[in-house]
């Protein structure tokens, strides 16, 4: 398993999927998300707050959903056990504009708990 | 036998422009008044740990009150009829209304976030009533803040709020006392959040007004350095620019030093305390 590989993006899935936190905060939560880790991007499709489908390639932004774009190295940053400042949450990597966010923002700010929790868990993937 | 914190909280009316203000404040200690000041949305309850602090309360009557709309003290009348916005007027001259009515001698103003920035405005207007001025987490300009998804009717003000200040603060600070941190968030009345920011982001802007500062009272900026909102970079090069500051990036730490990781934070605010009363003493 290597970084933003097939095996490490199902690797953070199954963490996902077994958080207890998520499976209250994102109940509501069900979305198309891309997340583009330079080169690399997949379509994440969130269902009630777990990951029901990973698929690969990427494309615009998905209707109803948000894409997350943003240079390999500012994620490996993202997912390092004690990620550097400004590197540490997807609300200061998106405010800080070192990842691009497209699509329906409403999508962020109506979620932004579950995103955080589970863009946390990147890191437990990456361990 | 019951364990109890030495906080002793109680609700004072603060005149100011015409209204009497109930106003919810906690206190404990003796000494040098040391007025501490909630985050932007937020309450009193950041400043738990210092006020329970017997090193810092054995020379400091340490105070922390709730703005109006924030925490346990009411709005004014007719705050229904109105979208909130905090002033920097407003905010300045309602601290100084607080020390007034309480009768406090040559406080310290002790500010974080949005209380770091009004120590500007502080300092600008009212040093000759003041001891000195800590901001942590303040500096000349912040902008970017008020936006309207703080106060959206799709949005959930309090849940958003939260966990957009989960990730500025920094991932050392202890798991429970972040979370502590957003809790209080959580509990913000509607809007006030985002009315607070319209005072960080918008009517703080002192880029042009460092100098009306006049260095009377001594002015230190602590700045965490997971703070992307004010980097300690910015807080130094503010700091460069007044008379009788000074600047400390501190390390491992964000944007809620008091109440993220109020161990680390009392390493970097002991010294700035301890300046504060070598100062009173020689002044005797």
């Amino acid at each position: 398993m290597a970084l933003f590989d097939r095996a490490w993006m199902e690797s953070w899935r199954r963490l996902v999927n077994a958080d207890e936190g998520l499976q209250v905060i994102g109940r509501y939560f069900t979305a198309d998300l891309i997340f583009s880790f330079g080169d690399t991007s997949y379509l994440v499709s969130i269902k009630n707050g777990a990951i029901e489908q990973i698929r690969e390639g990427t494309g615009n932004a998905p209707r109803d959903g948000l894409a997350f774009r943003g240079a390999r190295d500012v994620w490996e940053q993202f997912v390092q056990p004690m990620p550097p400042p400004r590197y540490n949450g997807i609300f200061p990597l998106v405010f800080g504009k070192l990842l691009i966010m497209e699509g329906d923002e409403i999508v962020f700010w109506q979620n932004l708990r579950a995103l955080t929790v589970m863009t946390h868990l990147m890191r437990t993937a990456s361990r | 036998m019951v364990r109890l914190d030495p906080i002793v909280g109680r609700f004072a009316y603060i005149p100011y422009a015409g209204t009497d203000y109930r106003v919810y404040f906690e206190e404990a200690g003796q000494g040098i008044p040391l007025v501490c000041l909630h985050t932007a949305g937020a309450d009193c309850r950041e400043w738990r740990h210092q006020l329970c602090d017997s090193d810092i309360t054995r020379d400091f009557r340490v105070l922390a009150f709730d703005l109006p709309r924030h925490g346990k003290s009411i709005p004014p009348d007719r705050w229904w009829k109105e979208e909130y916005r905090l002033t920097a007027k407003f905010y300045a001259d309602f601290v100084m209304a607080f020390c007034r009515t309480l009768e406090l001698q040559k406080p310290v103003i002790m500010g974080s976030s949005m209380g770091g920035n009004i120590c500007l405005h502080l300092a600008a207007r009212f040093a000759e009533e003041l001891r000195a001025l800590i901001a942590v987490e303040g500096c000349e300009y912040s902008p970017g803040g008020f936006i309207d998804w703080w106060w959206h009717p799709h949005v959930h003000g309090g849940e958003v709020a939260a966990a957009a200040m989960l990730d500025i603060m920094a991932p050392q600070s202890p798991e429970n006392y972040r979370w502590e941190t957003c809790w209080y968030y959580a509990q913000g009345g509607p809007g006030v959040f985002k009315g607070d920011l319209y005072f960080y982001s918008v009517d703080h802007d002192f880029r042009e007004r460092c100098g009306e500062i006049s260095g009377k009272a001594p002015l230190y900026f602590l700045t965490g350095e997971y703070d992307f909102a004010c980097t300690p970079e910015l807080a130094e090069a503010t700091a460069k620019k007044i008379k009788n500051a000074e600047a400390t990036a501190m390390r491992e730490i964000g944007h809620f030093p008091m109440s993220e990781n109020p161990a680390l934070f009392k390493r970097y605010l002991m010294p700035v305390l301890e300046k504060i009363l070598r100062a009173g003493s020689a002044a005797r």
